[in-house]
């Protein structure tokens, strides 16, 4: 029989609704691997076993009632330690903020509450989510699932690896230049950074406000279809949310994808990639091709320029955020996130205000150059081999320097963009760690995105494989 | 990237008038970054039209829908 903890969020919340799993049994063989995983990965940075199972006993009654409930009634979830609960402090990966109960409680927290999900712990994560590989240098580095010398990828480090690890069934992340896909990537999970405004940041850690976007990180595309049908809209709280409606997720899941046209970057994205991830990359395009769907070469804008002013802004952004703190706790900082609020501190005024009005012109080129020709562009997450903790960590060398330059490049000319981009695994490097690509839309077609993920995981067993301890 | 040793000692001043203390080794690094995304975004920005104000992004993101 398949352990609860191995089924995906969609069938678990199905088997509590029906009865055949209590949502206490799920809670319980969550909890156990929620230990087993802080143990092995450091991923976790609080479990609430008394609170969860009692939660999990509320949904119980509830369906012993015969209450309607949430379409993730029961459903075990521990979220990235950056999402506020009112009267609780969230570490946000540091320890300045660790004596800061929220005022009110995250919008994407309510959701899943609403929803009926069961929050159970919180995630450990990159310090103030501001660097991409998922070293944390208060609370210790989180691990790879799949083999725990390796990166995680940041900074949703903890909501990858406890995900791949069978110790969480989906985890919020966040993305401002990266951070749901590259730990997606790296630990062979699905993520998806959504459009700019299509999931409330309200109660959500600020890096970047221009850039900042919530997602969430799950095991398959249907899970992660779920858990974003359940936090993506408009909330009055956050002034930068949009109206637009939002679509049946779920429904786009079964829309065909025969006859979509998938764009190829012939520049940019592959450039100096790896061959054993351009291999992975490349194969997957395969799929989409046996699948009816048509392959197109595209010819892009560039994008150099644009990831430039991309960090322009996430800098000089989050440099005002933390500028209080830089001056009056900057011993409070690891050396690494300090060195990155700097240069954020030497941003021109008229530097950002630029990159700023450069964005809309950017996004406009796109939308003519690529978007008009194709409903998706397929590429690499990442274009180097994962690396291990120890070459990514103070003193690496070389392989450090090279892997933090690298590790953003094909990320946050998509958060500058606005764009969504869903990340899902296809396949192993040759040292057995996992590989993804990421599928880029155009605004507010995550619909598409996840039609496009859901029929590519129909067509291989990729998100099936377990890391060989769990 | 070389950077003239007058900009990396301006910056320098700037960021720690801000309050922000930069130690000196990273002086330079942090001149370099900035001047050479400066001459990157000021190629980007040059053919801006000049009543493009940075509000229009939301605009062209839900048109772009």
């Amino acid at each position: 029989m398949t352990q609860i903890t191995h089924l995906s969020a969609s069938v678990l919340a199905h088997a509590i609704a029906t009865k055949k799993i209590s949502a206490t049994e799920a809670m319980q063989a969550t909890l156990t691997a929620a230990e087993c995983a802080k143990a092995a990965h450091n991923s976790f940075l609080r479990i609430d076993h008394q609170a969860a199972l009692h939660q999990a006993s509320a949904v119980d009654s509830a369906i012993a009632r015969g209450e309607r409930l949430g379409p993730l009634a029961g459903v075990p979830m521990a979220h990235k330690d950056m999402y506020y609960r009112e009267g609780v402090a969230s570490s946000c990966g540091s320890k300045i903020t660790l004596d800061r109960p929220a005022p009110a409680t995250a919008t994407a927290l309510k959701r899943l509450d609403a929803a009926g999900a069961v929050q159970f712990g919180v995630l450990n994560m990159t310090e103030f989510a501001y660097g991409p590989v998922g070293h944390n240098y208060h609370h210790g580095h989180c691990r790879n699932a799949w083999n725990a010398d390796y990166i995680t990828g940041g900074s949703s480090s903890g909501s990858g690896s406890s995900t791949a690890a069978r110790a969480n069934f989906a985890a919020l992340g966040s993305d401002t230049g990266g951070s749901i896909r590259l730990p997606a990537h790296f630990n062979g999970v699905v993520g998806i950074k959504p459009t700019y405004g299509r999931v409330s940041r309200f109660g959500a850690m600020p890096l970047s406000t221009s850039m900042d976007t919530v997602g969430p990180l799950a095991r398959t595309v249907e899970d992660v279809a779920l858990v974003f049908q359940a936090i993506a809209g408009h909330d009055p709280q956050d002034a930068t949310c949009s109206t637009m409606p939002v679509p049946n997720y779920l429904a786009a899941l079964k829309r065909p994808v025969k006859g979509m046209r998938i764009g190829v970057p012939t520049s940019f994205f592959y450039d100096n990639c790896e061959a054993g991830v351009e291999k992975l990359v490349r194969a997957s395009l395969e799929v989409y091709r046996a699948l009816g769907c048509e392959i197109v070469e595209v010819k892009l804008p560039d994008m150099e320029a644009w990831n430039l002013a991309g960090v322009a802004v996430i800098a000089a952004e989050a440099a005002a955020h933390h500028a209080n703190w830089l001056r009056e706790r900057p011993q409070d900082y690891s050396d690494q996130v300090k060195a990155r609020l700097e240069i954020g501190a030497a941003v021109t005024a008229t530097q950002y205000i630029n990159a700023l009005r450069l964005k809309a012109h950017a996004l406009h080129v796109w939308l003519e150059q690529v978007m008009s020709q194709v409903d998706a562009l397929h590429a690499p997450v990442v274009s180097f081999a994962t690396p291990t903790i120890a070459e990514t960590d103070v003193g690496g060398g070389a392989r450090m320097a090279e892997v933090l330059s690298m590790a953003t490049r094909l990320m946050r000319p998509i958060n500058y963009l606005g764009l969504p981009s869903l990340a899902v695994p296809c396949g192993f490097q040759a040292h057995g760690l996992p590989c993804g690509f990421q599928m880029i839309g155009r605004p507010f077609a995550e619909g598409t995105l996840f039609a496009l993920g859901a029929a590519y995981q129909s067509a291989t067993d990729w998100h099936t494989k377990v890391p060989a301890s769990f | 990237m070389d950077t003239n040793p007058n900009i990396e000692n301006a910056i320098a001043q700037v960021v720690q008038a801000g309050g922000v203390q930069i130690a000196a080794a990273r002086t330079a690094s942090v001149a370099s970054a900035i001047t050479g995304q400066l001459k990157v975004e000021q190629a980007a920005t040059r053919g801006l039209p000049f009543e493009l104000e940075p509000s229009a992004f939301q605009a062209v993101l839900h048109q772009g829908a």
